[in-house]
């Protein structure tokens, strides 16, 4: 049902959001696995500064991906309200789907969204917005969706899929 | 009698038609046609002979022929054939064993070829790639409830009975040592459990078979080499069976491939064996040729009990060990950071043995000798080498060498690879070994055994090796060689494994096509291996084959560079220098350095800088010394922190191909340490 593809129609369903320094994020929910507290990471040498390292998931290994890092923004330091909230992908080459933590800034809430309320992302010229099917106003704040799987596309497909070229930007 | 006569050569034909057909390239359409047109020549025949039931086959083959109007579908068609053959071989066997007389019809089977008729309009719906599946329709058994478990319990001896048997043969076909208890004594457990099951047809073939092989018991004579072919299909047919009846049981529906075809040859066999020697001697009664013979035998036990465990319990339990381990780590820090003492200490101190006790014998589970691939590979040489006329033994050295089962399992495919190539072309033609004054008999060795770690494999042949000067040649013109550069033969011997790079000048049957070795390497190299090709011109070649043990549990030598803390197989570890012990070296900028220690010159790797991690303290800088397969090289790192087992965990796939680490562990704190890989390490200096 919440199935959004492409395109900037987003289907009524349920999105977990979180927020990255001032703004806050809403992600499909059937993409989420899991929300767990900061934990150790161990970092990986040689990955792209955005991949935090990896963790022990209940035995699993997964990388880590600092969402802070990837939008560009400045670190911050870590407090118990971090999260990492996993998330299922689908690989673009492989298609096998992957498991991979967004470390962000807090969690905030599961929140219903229908397809009627999401407004399209103003032009901003040459910022590249195509992760962002939408946004939603509620009461008084605005949610950014996100694509999560364009969102690692975005630049870095390299690291996901450890292929050698990197897709646009 | 002329019409007893004619019979015997109608059955003589089609017993040579059907061994033909089986060596027939079912993708060739017209080698199709042809056979089809020749068992329609065959069955009009049989009609003339007064065979009135051969009809309903002639109307088959012109649906044969009708099929193969689209050169595509000459699989498809192939397959009718191959049914239709058999089971008219079938049905004249029957006739025969009823009684003489042609004008008999069979009581059973009314219409033999409506069944197949039937079962190919069906295939025609399902499509190409169901036809294995399907094969050909003979005993369907209904299995109730109750009889499910034991019919598996009973089953799951069955394949090493077939081992055994196999082994048996291959034993003396191979070195020429008849064993008749390796095959005597299976044969007849599994007599008895077919029968037990009420798979008469199974119980008869083996029974026919032990019938047959009844002069050879004393093992005073041998069965001949193409009666051990024949025994070889016996245990082929058998084992496919068991196949399908272990499917069937999941569904309660077992259904059997036909076996008639073998049992034919069986007694082809049977008969020509007669005729020319030992004619005196007395076999077997041709007319109850189903006798009782064989019975009083000792029923041969097998000595050590088992259990089997579905793979994925066993994964699950060695997860759930590895979990208790780290937990169990965690319990006795704290009962030290504590400075706890008495009975509780002593307790974690049992816990920590009983944990590392459950660690290993868990580990343990997942090892599984070589030796049933290594049978597997016997058999494909002894196949190639009937295919190729080439006279090849095999010895098998080390086969109870013991491997993570995951790893035999994904070793085949590349063995089988090797062993093709080694057998099309390592290995003359038998003329070719006789001029060049090799023995005429070949040999391959497969060779197993451990090493540091690792587990190695050897395949060597004696055959005509490397041609170093056509490899170079044909490196050059692929331009996989700059020109003027200098080509050592192991840089050559390397080529093999190029994609698409071949020196066979003749694309056969069996290999040449240069995707061989190339899909070799790569399969190694997923299973985190290495293959090395050594080879003297005229001698011989030999690839051997290094893997890790098991993909589970490994030791470790913990290790900090900068904040992280790193995991280096303990196996590969060597000593340990404190960098104030040695005298270090390097040329210019500091770039290349090496250690000297007890005369020994060491090339330095400095870790940090390989990781581009924050340059810390480096007074405690410890150099490890390791060594993989002769190259060694002395690692830096800032501390050396304790050896501990740890439970290997792969890296997630999405973070692509990362140089220098091999994997991820779990430590005792449950934090990821990174798994370091020595091989990449060492080699990216050296190499």
């Amino acid at each position: 049902m919440a199935q959004q593809a492409t395109g900037t129609k987003v289907a009524d369903g349920k999105f977990l959001t979180f927020k990255v320094k001032e703004e806050e994020y809403g992600i499909d929910i059937l993409k989420v696995r899991d929300i767990v507290g900061l934990m150790d990471i161990t970092a990986v040498p040689r990955t792209p500064r955005h991949i935090r390292g990896v963790v022990n998931l209940r035995g699993k290994i997964i990388p880590v991906m600092d969402v802070r890092r990837k939008f560009g923004l400045e670190d911050m330091e870590l407090r118990r309200e971090n999260c990492i909230i996993t998330v299922m992908v689908k690989g673009l080459e492989s298609q096998a789907e992957v498991l991979l933590g967004l470390l962000v800034d807090s969690v905030s809430e599961v929140v219903q969204i229908n397809s009627a309320d999401v407004e399209a992302v103003p032009d901003l010229g040459d910022m590249r917005v195509d992760f962002v099917p939408g946004l939603v106003k509620m009461k008084n704040r605005v949610i950014i969706l996100l694509d999560i799987e364009k969102v690692l596309q975005a630049e870095d497909l390299t690291v996901l899929q450890g292929l050698a070229k990197t897709e646009a930007q | 009698m002329g019409e007893n006569q004619k019979t015997g050569e109608l059955q003589q034909e089609l017993s040579v038609f059907s061994t033909r057909l089986m060596l027939a390239e079912e993708t060739d359409a017209t080698g199709v046609f042809n056979l089809t047109q020749e068992f329609q020549t065959w069955l009009g025949k049989a009609a003339g002979a007064g065979f009135i039931w051969v009809k309903p086959f002639e109307d088959l083959c012109g649906q044969i022929f009708k099929t193969l109007e689209d050169s595509a579908l000459s699989v498809q068609a192939f397959k009718r054939l191959n049914q239709a053959v058999t089971r008219a071989s079938e049905t004249l066997f029957r006739v025969l064993q009823t009684s003489d007389s042609v004008n008999e019809t069979p009581g059973v089977d009314q219409n033999p070829a409506q069944e197949i008729a039937l079962t190919s309009s069906e295939n025609k719906v399902l499509g190409d790639e169901d036809f294995e599946v399907i094969k050909e329709r003979q005993s369907v058994l209904e299995v109730s409830e109750q009889d499910k478990d034991s019919f598996k319990d009973l089953l799951e001896e069955a394949p090493e009975h077939l081992q055994s048997i196999e082994e048996g043969l291959l034993k003396l076909s191979q070195q020429g040592i008849w064993d008749p208890q390796m095959i005597f004594g299976p044969f007849h457990t599994l007599k008895g459990i077919f029968g037990f099951m009420g798979f008469m047809e199974l119980n008869e073939l083996i029974h026919f078979t032990e019938t047959v092989l009844e002069k050879y018991k004393k093992g005073e004579q041998q069965p001949k080499s193409r009666q051990i072919d024949i025994l070889l299909e016996v245990t082929d047919c058998v084992k496919n069976q068991i196949e399908e009846i272990g499917q069937g049981l999941s569904s309660g529906v077992i259904t059997l491939t036909d076996c008639s075809l073998v049992m034919l040859k069986l007694q082809s066999v049977e008969k020509s064996s007669l005729k020319p020697e030992e004619s005196d001697d007395k076999t077997l009664e041709e007319s109850e040729p189903l006798a009782g013979v064989g019975l009083n035998q000792p029923r041969k036990e097998s000595v050590d009990q088992s259990v089997r465990i579905s793979v994925s319990k066993m994964d699950a339990l060695l997860e759930a060990v590895g979990e208790l381990a780290i937990s169990q780590t965690q319990v006795s820090q704290g009962i030290e950071d504590r400075k706890i003492l008495g009975h509780l200490a002593a307790e974690a101190g049992r816990l920590r043995k009983i944990t590392k006790q459950l660690q290993d014998i868990v580990l343990s589970l997942r090892l599984v000798p070589v030796k049933p691939l290594f049978l597997r590979m016997s058999r494909l040489v002894h196949d190639l080498g009937r295919k190729t006329s080439k006279e090849i033994s095999v010895v098998l050295i080390g086969e109870e060498t013991e491997l993570d089962k995951g790893v035999v399992e994904d070793l085949a495919e590349p063995m089988v690879h090797l062993i093709r190539n080694a057998v099309d072309h390592g290995i003359e033609g038998v003329e070719e070994r006789i001029r060049q004054g090799k023995s005429p008999k070949a040999r391959i060795i497969l060779r197993a055994y451990q090493r540091a770690g690792d587990f190695v494999l050897e395949i060597s042949d004696d055959g005509q090796g490397l041609d170093y000067n056509k490899l170079e040649k044909k490196g050059r013109e692929k331009g996989l060689l700059k020109s003027g550069e200098n080509s050592d033969p192991e840089k050559l011997a390397n080529l093999i494994f190029e994609p698409g790079f071949s020196t066979a000048e003749k694309i056969t049957d069996v290999s040449g096509r240069g995707v061989g070795m190339d899909a070799v390497r790569k399969k190694v190299q997923e299973m985190k291996g290495g293959i090395k090709v050594i080879s003297q011109t005229g001698q011989g070649t030999t690839f051997m084959l290094k893997l890790p043990l098991t993909m589970a549990l490994m030791d470790g030598v913990l290790v900090r560079i900068g904040r992280e803390r790193y995991v280096l197989p303990a196996a590969k570890v060597k000593k340990f220098m404190a960098l104030s012990d040695t005298n270090k070296h390097s040329l210019g900028t500091g770039q290349g350095s090496w250690l000297v220690n007890r005369e020994e010159h060491i090339p330095l790797i400095d870790l940090k800088v390989w990781f581009n991690s924050a340059v810390s303290d480096n007074n405690r800088a410890v150099a490890v010394h390791v060594e993989n397969s002769g190259k060694q090289a002395a690692l830096l790192v800032d501390e050396v922190l304790e050896k501990q087992s740890v439970v290997v965990k792969g890296l997630s796939e999405s973070l692509g191909d990362l140089k220098g680490v091999s994997g991820g562990a779990i430590l005792g704190d449950g934090r990821v340490g990174l798994i370091l890989d020595v091989d990449t390490l060492v080699d990216a200096k050296l190499g």
